[in-house]
């Protein structure tokens, strides 16, 4: 048999033939080395459960079918996309993706960054995957001067015109060829003069192709009229005013703190018993309000962050302190994983430039993606270096370990561990990164599957002519 | 605690009268509680709703009477009117809630939109390639570019969360505005007059006709119109059916399959709704469709919606080989028949109609 081309030329296609019995006929290397490996042959019934079962369907139903597999090999698990159809009284398969399932994944729920398009973009909308407006929310038109009965099924230039960023780029591009999400595309809404940021995150298919954006878009220079007093609301890069982050803060801490205690008695039966299984929906409560905090938090953070007047202090901090004080603060969320954080010695001292406040949350991020990451037993080491004027703390793990492909992805905004997980943003280490260069540092990580993960976060050395921080108190 | 149990925090202790009241309100608690829970005991498994739908169905219909509410109010008190609040617990008192027709109607919407979030999205083979109603829209028939041009809107305009119950028949919107205006008349008291009741009436009417003039834009008449605009011929049906749902345009694949079949847009959407899809497989089958086509569709549909089973949607498509088209066809002429004959044929035989 020749070897079939694939659609996409990185993707591998392996081709295989089952009789009408589901017996191997036969099948090309990949495939064949795969189900020999499971402990099948030529001739013999597929030993892949899941494609055995696609190709059992297809031949009953008598189409082609596509559909997605995880198979086993060995220690490793490879996800699959499987196309079943009939073919000669038989069932051609047709398998590719051939992909190391990765320990970590980027965020795959569409409906979660929909949530968030629709809390910070002023109006929605979304197009096919050849870019073509399938939707516009219905008040945007009146509102922003264009006709959305005109606008839909045309292709989004026609309502946009987009500008380049400022490496002449287009991110709408590289997202649309990276299949990922974009922020900050800066458009004008054509024949307004209106200025608009766009945001969006892609749709795919089951096949992980490209089907589509949803995106918000912003307006940039608001209601014109009054640009002095709008500037001191909400300054530019934000699309909130100052202090929106801190009430939105205020004003969901206190409710969701009830619904997690509530929730948590109800999961514990503090009350009298009830349905075992209702029990289990209180846990998901809860565990969904600790994953709304944590986002509100993130949130607060993002918005601080992204501001352009950020600064973080440059204080004078010990940063063995605040790896060991990390170390503490995780202790018992790592013993009930059973995991063992190694700390500096007590000794150690790091002196670099930052924000204590700032620096901590970095470590504590880390630390606690370590620890959530570690097989039951395992070890999370911290180490402290000093090279080329900056002060390291490297945070080691035994986890599945990061491929390289991933490594720029997970800096990325909502890219997340994966995404079954309870807990977690996708913006933990996008906002650490963010912090460590505020401080004039960098967070950076090395590592490979199955090595663990190592997270370096770098902040500057203290320079030598510098003062000894006051004594704590001191004003 | 038990509702009408005395409540000894924040306030006097009761009297001997209230005392009495209150165990009067107990006993007929009781009973209502029992008569409750005799109904629900009565609930086959089979025929019981998950959470996730029968709270759809809840939320549609609180949507849609507090949309309602608001709209009458704008229309008979600007300033607000005392003792007017949300009128959805008065009409639950009353049984009102619990309507038949308008709870199937909820019901089916619901599915559908459930129906449609589970289908996967669809990268097309060429990326340069537009969804299907794009490409009608820029189709150079004006009767075709206009009909898909008005759906993109409809379906634009549908999810917008007041926008339930401009969907809704005619009959039961108008049904649903009468309800809430005399909830909210009973809610004023003794204080309003008659003034009130002719401010609600007026306000009822108005919106009916608003109602009667905004019917051929909704989904359901648009996409109504867009099939009729296609007029597939019948080699082309299963294409044009499967790349609608492979659009994830839920109305226009019901609207497709209506007209094909030359039945009503409901009786359509029933068909793609029912999760055993055996009258679905028996319409396409009497339309005389591939049976490639059926399979792949009814593929998709088990793709989208983890009741259905797809072994037995095998062996159905397998029986279907064996079904006379001419079998197939008494269906849907029993389908065509009014839907009202259909009902009272069922309720004279003390079952419910299809």
């Amino acid at each position: 048999m020749t070897a079939s081309k694939s659609l996409d030329p990185v993707v591998p296609l392996a081709v295989a033939r089952l009789d009408a019995g589901g017996r191997l006929i036969d099948a090309e290397p990949r495939l064949r080395a795969l189900n020999d490996r499971a402990g099948g042959g030529i001739g013999a019934p597929l030993a892949l459960p899941g494609i055995a079962a696609i190709a059992h369907l297809a031949h009953r139903l008598g189409i082609a079918i596509s559909r997605s597999v995880v198979a086993a090999d060995g220690e490793e698990e490879l996800d699959l996309w499987v196309r079943a159809g009939p073919d000669r009284g038989g069932v051609r398969l047709e398998v590719s993706g051939w992909r190391a399932r990765p320990a970590w994944r980027p965020a795959s729920d569409p409906g979660r960054d929909g949530d968030f398009l629709r809390a910070t973009g002023d109006w929605l909308w979304e197009t096919d995957g050849a870019l073509r407006l399938t939707f516009l929310s219905p008040e945007a038109g009146q509102r922003h001067g264009f006709d959305v009965r005109e606008m839909l099924g045309q292709p989004l230039t026609r309502l946009f015109s987009l500008a380049q960023d400022e490496h002449g780029q287009l991110p709408i591009l590289s997202a649309v060829s990276a299949k990922a999400r974009f922020d900050g595309q800066r458009a004008e809404v054509r024949g307004t003069g209106r200025m608009v940021r766009l945001d969006a995150t892609p749709r795919s298919d089951p096949l992980g192709r490209f089907a589509g954006f949803i995106g918000a878009a912003r307006l940039l220079d608001a209601d014109l009229p009054d640009p002095p007093l709008l500037a001191a609301i909400a300054p530019v890069g934000s699309g909130f005013p100052r202090a929106f982050g801190k009430r939105l803060e205020r004003a969901l801490r206190g409710p969701l703190a009830r619904i997690i205690a509530n929730a948590d008695a109800i999961n514990v039966q503090r009350e009298g018993p009830i349905r075992g299984d209702y029990a289990g929906y209180a846990a998901d409560i809860a565990s969904a309000g600790r994953h709304l905090l944590g986002l509100v938090e993130d949130l607060v953070d993002l918005q601080a962050i992204e501001r352009d007047d950020f600064i973080p202090a440059g204080e004078t901090i010990d940063l063995a302190d605040v790896a060991r004080r990390a170390a503490g603060l995780l202790a018992v969320r790592a013993s009930e994983a059973g995991v063992r954080i190694e700390r500096p010695a007590a000794d150690e001292v790091l002196r670099v430039r930052g924000e204590f406040r700032r620096a901590l949350q970095v470590l504590v991020n880390l630390m606690s993606n370590a620890v959530r990451y570690s097989p039951k037993g395992a070890m999370v080491w911290i180490r402290l270096e000093s090279e080329a004027g900056m002060g390291c703390v490297i945070v080691a793990d035994q986890g599945k370990g990061i491929a390289l492909a991933e490594h720029a992805r997970i800096f990325e905004k909502f890219a997340r561990v994966d995404p079954t997980e309870p807990g977690g943003s996708g913006l933990g280490l996008y906002i650490a990164r963010r912090l460590a260069r505020a401080m004039g540092g960098d967070l950076i990580v090395d590592s490979a599957p199955g090595m663990g993960a190592r997270f370096v976060l770098m902040l500057p050395l203290r320079d030598e002519g510098e003062r000894p921080p006051p004594p704590a108190g001191a004003p | 605690m038990a509702q009408g149990a005395p409540e000894p925090r924040g306030g006097p202790a009761i009297g001997a009268k209230d005392l009495l009241a209150r165990a009067a309100a107990a006993e007929a608690h009781d009973s209502a509680l029992c008569d409750a829970t005799a109904r629900d005991v009565a609930i086959p498994e089979a025929l019981r709703l998950d959470e996730r739908t029968r709270t759809g169905v809840l939320l549609a219909l609180e949507a849609i009477v507090s949309a309602i509410e608001a709209s009458l109010l704008r229309a008979v008190a600007p300033e607000g009117f005392p003792g007017i609040g949300p009128t959805l617990s008065l009409l639950h008192a009353a049984g009102l809630a619990a309507d038949r027709a308008l709870v199937a109607e909820l019901l089916a919407r619901v599915r559908l939109e459930q129906l449609a979030a589970g289908l996967p999205h669809h990268a097309p083979g060429d990326p340069a390639r537009p969804s299907l109603l794009n490409r009608l829209a820029d189709h150079s028939a004006p009767g075709l570019s206009d009909a898909a041009r008005a759906l993109l809107l409809a379906d634009n305009r549908a999810r917008s969360p007041e926008a339930g119950r401009w969907g809704l028949p005619l009959i039961l919107h108008t049904r649903l505005l009468w309800w809430v205006a005399s909830a909210m008349r009973e809610q004023a008291g003794p204080l309003a007059g008659v003034a009130l009741d002719e401010a609600l009436c007026a306000a009822v009417h108005a919106e009916c006709a608003l109602a009667e003039r905004c019917a051929d834009e909704q989904v359901e008449a648009v996409a109504l119109r867009l099939a009729a605009a296609i007029d597939p011929a019948p080699h082309e049906l299963m294409r044009v059916l499967l790349e609608a749902l492979r659009d994830r345009r839920l109305p226009l694949v019901v609207a497709l399959l209506a007209r094909a079949a030359e039945i009503a847009f409901a009786e359509a959407r029933a068909l793609l709704l029912d999760a055993g899809a055996e009258r679905l497989l028996l319409v396409l089958h009497a339309l005389e469709l591939p049976r490639e086509g059926i399979a792949e569709l009814c593929f998709m549909l088990c793709n989208a919606d983890p009741r259905r089973d797809l072994a037995a949607l095998a062996d159905a498509i397998d029986a279907l080989e064996n079904v006379d088209p001419h079998q197939a066809r008494e269906l849907l002429v029993h389908l065509r028949l009014s839907p009202e004959y259909r009902a009272a044929r069922g309720a004279l035989h003390g079952a419910h109609a299809p």
